[in-house]
């Protein structure tokens, strides 16, 4: 597995080459295997043939050597001597490296039985040359005799050894023969055991090639279906597909985590969307109130502004004061119905709805203001303050026995400004307080002789413009101990 | 999730698939290794192995005798060359019997010349009496060559030894075995009382040693015939110069004229023509046939109860003791005279058990 960890830590080119060398060093030693073979085989013919081959070289000179000795004899010429004597040393050579490849004893015999004929040979071959020299004619025909008749021996012992020769190195053949046989079988298994690994090395090696490639394929296919959630690809390699596999991973990373970028910029965009659309809906439910009470108060405001003209030309200065201060409060109405105004108009307004009840119900209402002029010009949604001071009264105060006080309050608590409207009223229970707070109290349970705008658009406009918490509180000290209702206004807050 | 593990079980599956595939590789690649260094080694062996075996087998020798008899193909050489290439082995001998692989036909002298030329150390010679092998001995001994005389002697040459045996001994073997025939047909004993013994002796053999056996045959029979009839040897000479004469001699011989009652054969090919003729002839069990030596055939014909009796001398004795008397000639300068070498008479009782210590002897 060592190989296998180096083998993928190559390029797809080295790999391929290695394949490549692998293979053809396989198929290059199976065939240095069979020529090995061969060559053995074929040594081993050489070999056994060899020996006919030296027995027919000595047969050749041997007959030279007869041929030149018999012809020195009859012409006693230079020439044959000479060739005589060539022939005689060449014989003595072969003789020394007459190699006989047997390990019969038979055939060694035979050849022992041709050197020492052959020494005999050429022992009365010299006598016979000698004599011939010396003129001593009965002695050279006698050794001339006994040549030829060694002469006659030694061919057909060399004819017989030669042919011995020949059928054992035939028997040696087959059997050679046969062994080719078995060499052939041997080399053809190797070779296609080799083969076989050839194949199978090759199918491993492109698999590791293609295997990621593929995987990588069928990853793209599903992360181009919107899949992008699987796991990335392990990278074992460290070749081209690796790198391209790496990448593709991180490729998917990144695309996931765009997305999730994406995402989340949408659900923010939509909140935002839904909360604007929420503001817009109370203030449009305000206007339409606004608009449903303009109907009046632009009649009204026309005329009691001819009934306080009327009221000065006849000198009825309380009545001309009175009809003013309705004509103002209903030109709020219409002036200021905007979404802001600073606390000071809205204290004015107060102002002038409490005079116009205490002309209404003779002075029942004491109204008191502690008001911090430090912060009469921070910016609150419009007829905020207006529906809480009509609350305390038509509730908080109207039918009790002893004298109403409404007070009035702005004053600093930290960062805050606080709007306190405070009755000494019939009071409210916590449950009721609750209910109010939670936005139960429906407007159907209104006063009729309300502008209108209730608590509970109150409460909304107030979060939906501040956005803080504890913006809008109800206290009190239970039945008959009156009613506190504090707005604490962010001091630097800016209107969203 | 599921898919998860789907994938996950694949990728293990892959992976096994790729680890059982690596291994399969390895373990052929191993196997194909090992098949070749096998193969080849097996190759080798397989190609040496002739050779090697024969390797083996050699053996380097100290001393070479060559054998040199009448007839190289004879049979009766067979068991004898044997026990003699047997006892070579035993004393670093080898050896050979001359002329028997060489394809020309030579004479019994010419192989004693091609034994002295090719200088060996001992030769071990079928002579006989002729003045030729005398010569032939007395030149190898000039060579410095020792010749012991097996089978047949040259008494007047200077060989070291004789092996062989001792004739007059086996022809009062035959006395003896023709004396039990004739008891045993005393009753169809023909008119004239009279039983006629027909010797066949070989016409070529230019030796003494047929005359002893005869010799000895007669003063046997003579001295021991107590059956009151007249038993008559007589002597008849085979001709056996040439390749078929004998066949022919004999035939000629028992053209036109009853057979005698018994028949004594004093060589393997005569006794093989006298066992076809009387098979021919249906005298079968009239005529008494004692035959010399073993041929299979002869064998053969003693178990069909053709032949009476045949005598052969200890050939494996024979041969041990050629090599002996030239290996203590060799190694002392002296050697005994005579080696006497036993005989054995094989009739119908002992023929099986004969057969078969004879067979290691068979070619």
């Amino acid at each position: 597995m060592k190989d296998n960890r180096f083998f993928n830590k190559l390029s797809i080119q080295s790999r391929l080459t290695v394949l490549f060398l692998i293979t053809i060093a396989m198929i290059f030693l199976v065939n240095v295997y069979v020529y090995v073979n061969i060559n053995h085989i074929i040594e081993r013919i050489e070999a056994l043939y060899s020996s006919n081959v030296s027995l027919n070289e000595l047969s050749d000179t041997l007959e030279d050597i007869q041929e030149d000795m018999t012809q020195y004899l009859k012409t006693k010429s230079t020439g044959s001597l000479e060739n005589y004597y060539k022939n005689a040393q060449k014989y003595t050579e072969q003789i020394e490296n007459l190699s006989i490849s047997t390990h019969s004893s038979e055939l060694n015999y035979a050849k022992r039985c041709i050197t020492q004929m052959s020494y005999s040979y050429l022992e009365a071959a010299d006598e016979a040359v000698n004599a011939k020299r010396g003129r001593n004619v009965s002695k050279y025909v006698e050794g001339y005799d006994e040549c030829s008749r060694i002469f006659g021996y030694l061919n057909s012992y060399i004819y017989s050894l030669n042919n011995e020769q020949f059928k054992e190195s035939t028997g040696n053949y087959e059997g050679l023969i046969e062994s080719l046989k078995y060499a052939e079988f041997f080399c053809l298994t190797i070779l296609v055991l080799v083969a076989v690994c050839n194949i199978l090395l090759i199918i491993l090696a492109t698999k590791s090639i293609t295997g990621p490639l593929s995987s990588l394929a069928k990853r793209a296919n599903e992360v181009s279906e919107g899949n992008l959630e699987g796991e990335p690809l392990s990278v074992e390699t460290q070749d081209e597909v690796g790198v391209v596999t790496k990448a593709f991973n991180q490729m998917v990373i990144s695309l996931r985590d765009y997305i999730d970028k994406v995402r989340d910029n949408m659900e923010k965009e939509s909140a935002m969307k839904e909360k604007e659309l929420r503001i817009n809906a109370s203030l449009k439910e305000a206007q339409l109130k606004y608009l449903q009470a303009q109907i009046n108060p632009h009649f009204l405001f026309n005329t009691l502004n001819a009934g306080a003209q009327l009221a000065m030309l006849e000198g009825a200065d309380r009545t001309n004061s009175y009809i003013q201060k309705m004509a103002d409060f209903f030109r709020y109405n219409i002036k200021k119905n905007h979404e802001f105004v600073t606390i000071a108009d809205e204290i004015e307004l107060i102002d002038n709805y409490i005079y116009i009840l205490n002309v209404r119900f003779s002075g029942d209402i004491h109204f008191v203001k502690s008001i911090d002029e430090d912060l009469t010009q921070i910016e609150i949604p419009s007829m905020t303050l207006q529906p809480i001071v009509e609350n305390a009264v038509n509730y908080g105060i109207r039918n009790i026995d002893w004298e109403g006080i409404i007070t009035l309050s702005l004053y600093r608590e930290g960062s805050r400004a606080c709007i306190s409207v405070k009755d000494n009223g019939v009071g409210m229970s916590k449950e009721k307080i609750e209910r109010v707070l939670s936005d139960e109290l429906q407007a159907s349970s209104l006063s009729d002789d309300s502008n209108g705008i209730g608590l509970t658009n109150v409460i909304s406009r107030l979060d939906l413009y501040f956005n803080v918490d504890n913006i809008f509180n109800i206290y009190s000290g239970g039945e008959n101990m009156g009613t506190e209702v504090i707005i604490k206004v962010p001091i630097a807050a800016k209107v969203t | 999730m599921f898919i998860k593990v789907l994938n996950k079980k694949n990728k293990e599956n892959k992976e096994s698939k790729y680890t059982i595939a690596t291994i399969l590789l390895m373990v052929l690649v191993i196997l194909t290794g090992l098949l070749t260094v096998v193969s080849m080694i097996y190759f080798r062996i397989k190609v040496n192995n002739d050779l090697n075996e024969a390797l083996e087998q050699t053996k380097e020798y100290d001393r070479y005798y060559a054998l040199v008899v009448r007839d190289t193909e004879d049979p009766y050489w067979s068991g004898t060359y044997e026990s003699m290439k047997e006892e070579g082995e035993q004393t670093g001998v080898y050896v050979d019997k001359t002329g028997s692989n060489l394809l020309g036909d030579y004479s019994e002298a010419e192989h004693m010349n091609m034994a002295i030329s090719s200088g060996v150390d001992g030769i071990i010679y079928e002579a006989d009496e002729s003045v030729e092998a005398t010569v032939q001995i007395n030149k190898a001994i000039a060579a410095g060559i020792p010749v012991v005389t097996v089978r047949a002697d040259a008494p007047a040459s200077a060989r070291r030894s004789f092996v062989g045996v001792s004739y007059y001994n086996l022809g009062m073997e035959y006395g003896k075995l023709i004396i039990e025939a004739c008891e045993d047909t005393v009753n169809k004993i023909s008119e004239d009382n009279e039983i006629l013994v027909l010797v066949l002796t070989d016409k070529n053999l230019q030796d003494t040693s047929q005359n002893v056996v005869v010799t000895a045959l007669k003063e046997t029979v003579q001295k021991n015939n107590d059956i009151g009839a007249e038993i008559k040897v007589d002597v008849a000479d085979v001709e056996n110069s040439g390749d078929f004469t004998a066949e022919e001699s004999i035939r000629d011989l028992f053209h036109g004229r009853d057979l005698p009652e018994i028949i004594v054969c004093l060589n393997e090919t005569n006794t093989s023509i006298v066992y076809q003729t009387i098979v021919e002839r249906n005298k079968v069990g009239e005529t008494v046939i004692f035959g010399y030596d073993d041929s299979p055939s002869i064998l053969d014909a003693i178990r069909k109860e053709v032949i009476r009796a045949t005598i052969t001398v200890n050939r494996q004795q024979m041969g041990k003791d050629c090599v002996d008397a030239l290996n203590e000639y060799i190694e002392y300068k002296r050697v005994s005279d005579y080696y006497g070498v036993d005989y054995n008479i094989i009739n119908k009782d002992n023929v099986g058990s004969y057969a078969e210590s004879e067979a290691v002897y068979e070619r």
